[in-house]
């Protein structure tokens, strides 16, 4: 049977929220519209319900979001970068360049007033 | 009598010729005419077995239709009374059917299991639909290596017999699909990518639509964006079914989000959340959490 970890923990997440509620499993099935077989399936991870039943549970439970899932990591500088296009991509290595160079431009002209204090 | 005898073997053969004609229709996805030719035949006046397959041609128009009555609640006595080989096993598939569209897969699971051992002893005709439906079954209740089996079975059967063409389509489309979800995106996307072909051979322009979206979702697996993007909009260009366009603005919003394109993506996200009226915060949702893994496609 094909897991996922998501499902398993979205599974384990939904037994927690449901014995804190103190539903059973065949009463929080009718809520939601599907069969105890398939609720008790998912809560150990096996079965994938659809957008609108998924929906459904959250909305039985009241809770937010948050509470649910885990956020979506925000993205690195270097996931941007990964995503852009190759044209796109040379541009950025251009630009760094350019810093890199105006960097150097500085620290050498920094440098020279050293020299001209010394 | 023998002038009689000949005006019920005409009667006999003008009813043949008009369910025939129904039979036509249905498989041209019209079941409202259909019905009606059906329903014209059993004005004729039908033999008693010819009655019966009239009966189960009804009750599949009925089930396509989404209606009930006294032709689809005959079925299981048909099952039961097994008076004609054959139409035992067309009454068996047509339960499986209705239950597959009604979301009872126990039940359509084990009308199939019977309608799979009819066929078998009747020299496997219809063995390898059976197997197809039983596939898309299990794709529905999430058991998907199970759905494996039964699509490398229909295939092995359907070989390349003439004339089952469009079944080889569907069967290797279903396989393939059933390779993105347990893992295997790069089969599963090579396998749909061919039964797209076929389809295209075949001019089923019906199947396009399916075949885009799961492209869309095999490629988004794969990290391959912009090609996922390209069926994702095909996808949603030509879908029919409602739960295809939802699935097609999902699937594209992923897409653009993980290209980067944070407004494009709320835009498919925000199409999506309009179906879904009763819960407001769908858009952020879907903006903060990948829901892919969790979500069958197929419901």
């Amino acid at each position: 049977m094909n897991r996922s970890v998501q499902v398993e923990l979205v599974g384990r997440k939904i037994r927690q929220m449901r014995r804190q509620r103190k539903l059973t499993q065949t009463e929080l099935a009718d809520r939601i519209g599907i069969n105890q077989s398939d609720l008790s399936r998912m809560e150990q991870g096996e079965y994938r319900v659809g957008l609108d039943t998924l929906l459904k549970i959250l909305q039985t439970f009241d809770v937010g979001i948050g509470e649910f899932f885990e956020e979506r990591p925000q993205p690195t500088p270097m996931d941007n970068y990964s995503r852009l296009s190759p044209a796109a991509q040379k541009e950025v290595d251009d630009f760094i360049a350019f810093k890199r160079m105006h960097e150097e431009a500085m620290l050498d002209g920094e440098s020279e007033g050293d020299d001209e204090l010394d | 009598m023998g002038r009689a005898r000949g005006m019920t073997s005409l009667i006999e053969t003008r009813i043949e010729e008009i369910r025939q004609q129904g039979l036509r229709e249905l498989q041209a996805n019209r079941p409202t005419e259909a019905l009606a030719l059906f329903d014209r035949a059993f004005e004729l006046g039908p033999t008693e077995e010819q009655h019966e397959i009239l009966t189960i041609n009804k009750a599949r128009c009925l089930v396509e239709l989404r209606e009930s009555g006294p032709a689809v609640q005959a079925l299981p006595m048909i099952l039961m009374r097994r008076r004609n080989a054959r139409h035992a096993f067309l009454a068996a598939y047509t339960l499986q059917y209705k239950f597959r569209l009604e979301g009872d897969y126990r039940k359509a699971a084990v009308y199939g299991s019977q309608a799979l051992t009819l066929a078998e002893q009747n020299g496997g005709e219809g063995a390898a639909e059976v197997l197809l439906e039983q596939g898309s079954i299990c794709v529905l209740d999430s058991r998907t290596e199970e759905a494996i089996g039964f699509f490398e079975r229909a295939l092995a059967m359907l070989g390349n017999q003439p004339g089952r063409e469009l079944s080889v389509a569907i069967a290797r489309q279903n396989l393939g699909y059933s390779l993105l979800i347990t893992g295997e995106p790069a089969r599963g996307v090579e396998l749909i990518h061919d039964a797209l072909s076929r389809m295209e051979a075949l001019g089923a322009d019906g199947f396009y639509p399916e075949s885009h979206i799961d492209l869309c979702y095999g490629y988004l697996e794969l990290e391959q964006l912009e090609m996922a993007r390209h069926y994702g909009e095909l996808g949603l260009a030509h879908a029919v079914e409602d739960r295809q366009i939802r699935n097609a603005h999902y699937l594209l919003g992923e897409v653009l989000y993980k290209l980067g394109r944070s407004e494009e993506a709320r835009g498919h996200f925000e199409a999506l959340a309009r179906y879904y009226p009763d819960f407001p915060n769908l858009t952020n949702l879907l903006l903060a959490f990948d829901l892919r893994r969790m979500v069958n496609l197929k419901l």
